[in-house]
């Protein structure tokens, strides 16, 4: 019950706050993540697996259940934290009190999702609660919405995430499908039945797609540069210290049953491997402080990846600690972004420089962040490059791994080194004074106090490992790789392996950022592959051309070309698959219901729709139309069906009276129009039609399968239906949901009906929505709304 | 519009003996021939009849129905006749019936099923009846 309040009262919060928009609900609301991480707190000290559960779709195996076990308290941990700490931020930082407000409920929805990912026991769960995060964070980049670069921001990243929530979610079904359930605590147990699947490679390739995308893992990283759109806190929140997250933690999750084979192993690796070299490389050449922090973070989380690779003890435990240091530190270095912003008026790194006598407090946060973000001891950023180190020297891994693991993780620290000592030099110290919008000044205490904490806690963290690390990460490890873990960390653990390649890779860092001129300067003139250029490609020009082609092949606005398509396309499907089926058509059963009577009317409606396809004029044409209704109710009254052939004939009288109506919108040129070879065309689509519906009958007719219905509803009109009218006792009784879905799609049909001849553009001129001209061109402008009432009649008998 | 008197006499002649008719269609469809659909149908034609020979507007003025709003209180009665059956029974359009014998009349039969077939005829009749005097009103309109 209690994780059912952790993961909803932030969504309660938050419509609360959509409908009573008020300052004082919302700073009143920054108080739920706090109290949810203290609640979160004191529970990391038992061990026992809090646990929840209501059915929800139990016939499809999906129920409303949570449970928390290390890695999800660890998680939530971050989240509420987080989280509180940026709801305090924002309230000094945004200027208009509505935009405090909006931002605070989109957070807050946010953060339910979030906190749904990570403590969701059940698969389908898990993946509804992503796709939320993904839609907020569509909300919350494009925050700004007047901002056309936000909308953009906003529209990629939920297109690259959504698309990778799709492919994820594909994964999760065939992983479901695999091991019969979608519970995660019982699934964690059915690793064997996933790997040794002929789908195991499909089902992996298909959840890591997710995965990469939401954590921007090259080549899908492109949307977290854009996403920095939004509101730094948001971004803070989002993209660097939780969803971007979501990602990890997936792998994490479902780790226990889905690697230690080698295309996980391989994968994972590389991809990691390659975007946290990447990401800290392209990182160095960006002058927007934002996007050095967020191709910082695309570099992290690739090392966040690369450490799942082994399926190791090292690997597991660099990870919790990477997560936690990374949130913290890059946390505090994303809000004091947005305090230089807030208090400069921009945040390109040429342009500042010299902050720190004017802006003290954000400065010593900002030196605690870096000083943890380089590793250098004793932070807990050093902690987490250092047990990184570890992971990377892991004897188990392929040759191939054993050497470029540990190269590739020294190159990337110091890298990184380079980069947050850039952030640290060009913006507080440095030579130039800044030469900024605004004249700097300090911010508001509710926007340092945060940095400052977090930065704080860099070093509380690492200098009370035992109190505070080690009963987390014990419990995180040991829920990661499902086998009780007993790790107890240190800082220092004398002259090693790891502690002589974060000394290589500062040293070389440091170098790195001594020559940062000329380098920056390389970078800047070389570009790197962009897949941008892809995305852009896809959805700016193939899709939307492609759909314009389309469109003005099919939306013709002529009805007679949609009835063409859609009955040449029922002839076509509808016949392949008899033909494909090799059904026999004609058997005794079929001959012995054969009636002279009935074959002398089928012969008429034949005649009948012969003349209508040549009939002169449009008169004429109504007429023949008219008499093949009232054959056609003949027929039904000779089958014994009076209900049916009264309501045919009714329908007829009515249709005839629209088409009346309707008469004079109509163009004159009726014949003129359509042509001898038109007619020909229309008569031979029309003849394939009806052969079609004959021989489909003849085909179910003789190759019955199973009982007719039909025998049970007579059967049981009386008894069950309390009617002697079998036919309207299926109408209202045995089938009553379906009549019910029909008049509501007749009451749809009136209001369209109604929109098109009231709701026209006043100077549009009545009947000239047509071209009289045969051979013009069909035009998506020419307007369908005659033809539409036209077509009323013509779809029944064409 | 006509301005045919004799057109004019007749449309009024049939428009009581038409709306009748379509009851008597729709109370004994459950048993005979007839029902909400086709009921709807030839209570919606009295309309038509009238709308062909006094026009829309004057239709429209005297009856004072809605027909666009009509259709929904007919979706309503019908979702409500299925809601009965989701309270008083086991599911959704669970049928009830009530068969109370009159004296010197017989047994009346009522029930769920045959508030259901009202519902669809308030909504075919309305559907119907709207379509075709939007029609009407736009060839009036062209007219003028």
């Amino acid at each position: 019950m209690a994780l059912l309040f952790i993961v909803f009262t932030p969504a309660w919060v938050a419509l609360l706050l959509l409908f009573f928009p008020r300052v004082w609900l919302a700073r009143a609301a920054t108080f739920v993540p706090a109290l949810i991480f203290i609640y979160l707190l004191t529970s990391v000290g038992n061990s026992e697996i809090l646990r929840f559960e209501v059915p929800w779709v139990p016939s499809l195996g999906v129920s409303l259940s949570l449970f928390m076990d290390g890695l999800g308290l660890l998680f939530a941990l971050l989240i509420s934290g987080m989280g509180a700490l940026v709801l305090l931020y924002s309230s000094a930082y945004f200027e208009a009190p509505s935009d405090y407000v909006r931002f605070s409920s989109y957070t807050l929805l946010f953060m339910m999702a979030m906190l749904g990912i990570v403590l969701s026991s059940n698969l389908i769960l898990l993946f509804i609660f992503w796709e939320i995060t993904s839609i907020t964070s569509y909300l919350l980049i494009g925050f700004k919405h007047e901002k056309e670069a936000a909308r953009d921001g906003a529209r990629r990243a939920l297109l690259i995430t959504g698309g990778g929530g799709l492919a994820m979610l594909a994964g999760f079904l065939l992983v479901g499908m695999t091991a019969g359930t979608f519970d995660l605590p019982e699934l964690l147990l059915s690793g064997d039945v996933l790997r040794t699947s002929p789908l195991y490679v499909p089902m992996l390739l298909l959840i890591l797609a997710g995965a990469f995308s939401k954590s921007a893992q090259w080549p899908l990283h492109f949307w977290l540069p854009g996403a920095m759109e939004a509101p730094t806190p948001a971004s803070t929140f989002l993209h660097s210290a939780t969803m971007v997250k979501a990602g990890i933690f997936l792998l994490a999750r479902l780790s226990p049953v889905l690697n230690d084979t080698t295309t996980w192993y391989y994968v994972v690796s590389i991809i990691g491997l390659f975007t946290f070299v990447y990401g800290a490389l392209i990182a160095l050449r960006q002058t927007d402080l934002k996007a050095i922090l967020a191709y910082s973070t695309v570099s992290w989380l690739g090392a966040l990846v690369a450490l799942q690779g082994s399926g190791s003890e090292y690997g597991a435990v660099a990870l919790t600690v990477g997560v936690v240091a990374h949130a913290l530190y890059k946390g505090s270095l994303f809000l004091m972004v947005g305090s230089v912003d807030h208090a400069t008026g921009t945040r390109d790194i040429t342009l500042l420089g010299q902050l720190s006598k004017k802006m003290p407090w954000t400065f010593v946060g900002a030196v605690l962040a870096v000083w943890s973000m380089a590793g250098i001891p004793p932070l807990l950023g050093f902690l987490a490059k250092e047990t990184l180190k570890a992971a990377s020297l892991y004897e188990g891994q392929p040759i191939f791994l054993t050497y470029l693991f540990p190269i590739m993780a020294v190159i990337g620290s110091a890298l990184t080194v380079a980069v947050a000592l850039r952030v640290l030099w060009d913006t507080f110290l440095g030579d130039s004074p800044s030469d900024t919008p605004h004249p700097a000044h300090e911010v508001y205490p509710a926007m340092w106090i945060g940095p400052l904490l977090l930065g704080g806690l860099s070093i509380l963290l690492a200098l009370l490992i035992p109190q505070t690390l080690d009963p987390l990460v014990n419990r995180a490890v040991s829920a990661i790789r499902q086998q009780p873990a007993d790790i107890h960390l240190h800082l220092f653990e004398g002259i090693n392996t790891p502690l002589i390649m974060s000394a290589i890779a500062i040293g070389f860092g440091v170098l790195l950022f001594a020559l940062r001129k000329p380098l920056i300067g390389w970078l800047q003139r070389h570009s790197e592959f962009n897949p941008t250029v892809i995305y852009e490609w896809l959805f700016y020009r193939a899709l939307p051309k492609s759909a314009e082609w389309l469109t003005s092949r099919l939306q013709s606005g002529q009805l007679r070309y949609y009835m063409m398509i859609i009955i040449s396309a029922f002839i076509t499907l509808t016949g392949f698959l008899l033909l494909a089926g090799n059904l026999t058509l004609i058997n005794g059963r079929v001959l012995e219901a054969f009636d002279l009577k009935i074959a002398f009317v089928c012969l008429l409606l034949m005649i009948g729709a012969i003349a209508g396809v040549f009939a002169p004029t449009r008169l004429s044409a109504i007429s023949v139309l008219g008499i093949e209704g009232a054959l056609l109710s003949l027929l039904f009254a000779l089958f014994g069906a009076p209900d049916l052939a009264f309501t045919q004939l009714m329908i007829e009288v009515i249709t005839l009276v629209l088409f009346v109506l309707a008469f004079h919108f109509l163009p004159d040129a009726f014949a003129a129009q359509i042509g001898r070879r038109a007619r020909l065309l229309d008569g031979a689509i029309a003849a394939g039609a009806g052969l079609t519906i004959t021989l489909l009958i003849l085909a179910a007719r003789s190759n019955r399968v199973g009982e007719s219905i039909s025998q049970w509803f007579i059967d049981n009109s009386v008894s069950i239906g309390q009617g002697r009218n079998v036919v309207n006792v299926i109408l209202v009784d045995f089938r009553g949901l379906d009549t019910q879905g029909e008049i509501v799609v007749l009451i749809i049909a009136a209001m369209g009906v109604t929109a098109l001849l009231r709701l026209r553009p006043q100077d549009q001129p009545r009947g000239k929505y047509l071209s009289n001209d045969p051979n013009a061109k069909p035009s998506i402008s020419s307007r369908p709304e005659m033809e539409e009432l036209e077509g009323k009649v013509e779809v029944e008998n064409r | 519009m006509t301005d045919s008197v004799f057109f004019k006499f007749l449309a009024r002649l049939m428009m009581p003996v038409l709306l009748l008719f379509s009851l008597v269609l729709l109370l004994r469809g459950h048993n005979q021939p007839g029902g909400g659909f086709v009921g709807g149908l030839v209570g919606s034609s009295s309309i038509i009849l009238m709308t062909l020979a006094y026009g829309a507007d004057e239709v429209r003025e005297r009856l004072r129905i809605d027909f666009l709003r009509a259709m929904f209180y007919g979706l309503a009665l019908a979702v409500v006749a299925g809601l009965l059956g989701l309270i008083f029974g086991a599911a959704f359009q669970d049928a009830f019936w009530w068969k109370p014998y009159l004296q010197g009349i017989g047994r009346l039969e009522l029930g769920t099923p045959l508030v259901f077939d009202a519902g669809v005829y308030v909504v075919v009749f309305s559907v119907t009846s709207s379509i075709v005097m939007s029609m009407a009103e736009e060839g009036e309109r062209e007219d003028q």
